[in-house]
């Protein structure tokens, strides 16, 4: 099989995150907030989408500029893409990299799916234990509902 | 392992020993030579957002036994929260005048917990909304443990509304804790126990010994099991299906001459209000707990009370 060359802007200062299950860069960008960072800073941000991968067939990839990651981003990372890795490159070299880690417990990233829980009647940030990775699986710290799969939906960073 | 100012938010939280523990103490308190005066000088909040009789009323007279005073709204409707504010500052606010134990009712599921963080003062939930109401789970375990002496290898059937009964869902999971614990869920389908609880006992089935199954006819397990514990078809919550809940009433009714090969031991247990599901004829059989079971809430209250202020260890 032919290989295509493929070309990817290098950064000079950022992270990259790699190894994104083909098709979620997209959710992690939009989680992330990058298109509003993009806007307010006019720094570069590639999403790369289906690219070959060893590991896992198909993989994408997120480049930013001048970024930094909280915990909490990171965790949404974890959830959305276990197996990533997040790089911080600093002039132009890679300084640190790590493959993201399944927290015990995430904050206010996620949205409890039960309407009659605390967390959706008053301004309470949520947290959330993971019980399970696969498949994903979260519990309510305070109303200590159960959920995974399409009930888990993720609060957009603004 | 000590309950002083311990917040007794849900029975997950509590492992078998802390519950044994707290169960092995309610004899100590309702014999203790000085009940009436081992809460002497404490006081208890009880901020109670939506109305409650029982609950309230056995909480009060649990902390006047033990010498201890009570206070708070019964009724959100007259507190600040109807002008907006938020539970977290009610609460603040409350725990700010220095009582020693604050008691929350909150139709919100998770409220006690989120009261707990803002508060320093120990709380108990007294319910929140449909998820946890930890007093009544450990009633019912006190109950059973009380007619059987133990807790572990019991046949237990839950009747009834399964679905959107709490007090159904934390039996369950406080049962699991227990070894060889035998669970049949009777309902019908559409109120049948829900499915991440099903999961919790197959779970359990290798951990703990656990055997459940699901069935829909009371008459067939009667004479099979320790405890019937019976509960209300809900007719707030199939408001719309009224023919549905007389028929399903009608269906799962306990009636005195169904007990006739019942085991001697076997106990009937319900938290309370009943409707139709039991007659008034197994009241007079040997078989009937609920009154004593009600009334054993008061005592498993005066024990926690008593753990979490400290007066007893």
């Amino acid at each position: 099989m032919k290989t295509r060359p493929i070309t990817i802007a290098k950064i000079e200062q950022g992270i990259v995150i790699d190894h994104i299950p083909a098709g979620r860069a997209f959710l992690i960008a939009k989680l992330l907030g990058l298109e509003a960072f993009a806007r307010k800073t006019g720094v570069i941000i590639v999403i790369g989408v289906n690219f070959d991968s060893a590991s896992i067939t198909k993989k994408d990839i997120i480049k930013v500029e001048n970024l930094g990651l909280t915990q909490d981003m990171v965790n949404v990372v974890a959830l959305i893409a276990p197996n990533a890795t997040v790089s911080r490159i600093e002039n132009g070299q890679v300084t640190q990299k790590d493959k993201v880690q399944t927290p015990e417990w995430v904050g206010d990233i996620v949205i409890c799916p039960d309407s009659f829980c605390i967390t959706r009647n008053e301004q309470v940030p949520g947290k959330f234990k993971v019980i399970s990775q696969d498949p994903l699986t979260l519990r309510c710290h305070y109303c200590e509902t159960e959920f995974f799969g399409r009930l888990i939906s993720y609060k957009e960073k603004r | 392992m000590s309950f002083q100012s311990r917040d007794i938010i849900s029975i997950n939280d509590l492992s078998r020993e802390q519950i044994d523990l707290i169960l092995s103490k309610v004899r100590t308190v309702r014999e203790h030579p000085d009940r009436d005066v081992l809460c002497r000088g404490k006081v208890a909040a009880l901020l109670f957002f939506e109305p409650s009789t029982r609950t309230r009323m056995s909480f009060e007279v649990a902390m006047r036994n033990l010498g201890g005073e009570s206070s708070g709204f019964f009724d959100a409707k007259t507190t600040s929260a109807a002008k907006e504010e938020s539970l977290w500052d009610t609460v603040k606010m409350y725990d700010g005048y220095g009582f020693d134990v604050l008691v929350i009712r909150h139709p919100l599921k998770g409220a006690a917990r989120l009261a707990a963080e803002a508060a320093n003062a120990p709380v108990i939930n007294a319910g929140d909304g449909p998820n946890q109401h930890p007093t009544q789970t450990l009633l019912d375990l006190y109950s059973i443990q009380e007619t059987h002496g133990r807790l572990d290898g019991l046949t237990i059937a839950m009747v009834g509304d399964l679905a959107n009964g709490r007090t159904v869902h934390s039996l369950t999971e406080a049962l699991l804790k227990y070894r060889d614990c035998r669970l049949v869920f009777i309902s019908p389908r559409d109120l049948a126990m829900p499915r991440f609880l099903i999961d919790k006992c197959e779970k359990a089935a290798d951990t703990m010994g656990t055997r459940f199954e699901e069935a829909n006819r009371l008459e067939e397990y009667v004479s099979q099991v320790d405890v019937l514990y019976m509960t209300r078809i809900q007719t707030e919550r199939l408001e719309e299906k009224t023919a549905i809940v007389e028929k399903f009433r009608s269906v799962y009714r306990l009636e005195a001459e169904m007990l006739q090969h019942a085991k001697p031991t076997m106990k009937v247990l319900h938290p309370l209000p009943r409707v139709t599901e039991i007659a008034a004829d197994v009241d007079r059989t040997v078989h009937a707990y609920y009154f004593q079971q009600a009334r054993n809430g008061l005592y498993v209250r005066e024990t926690l009370l008593a753990l979490i202020l400290g007066a007893i260890t």
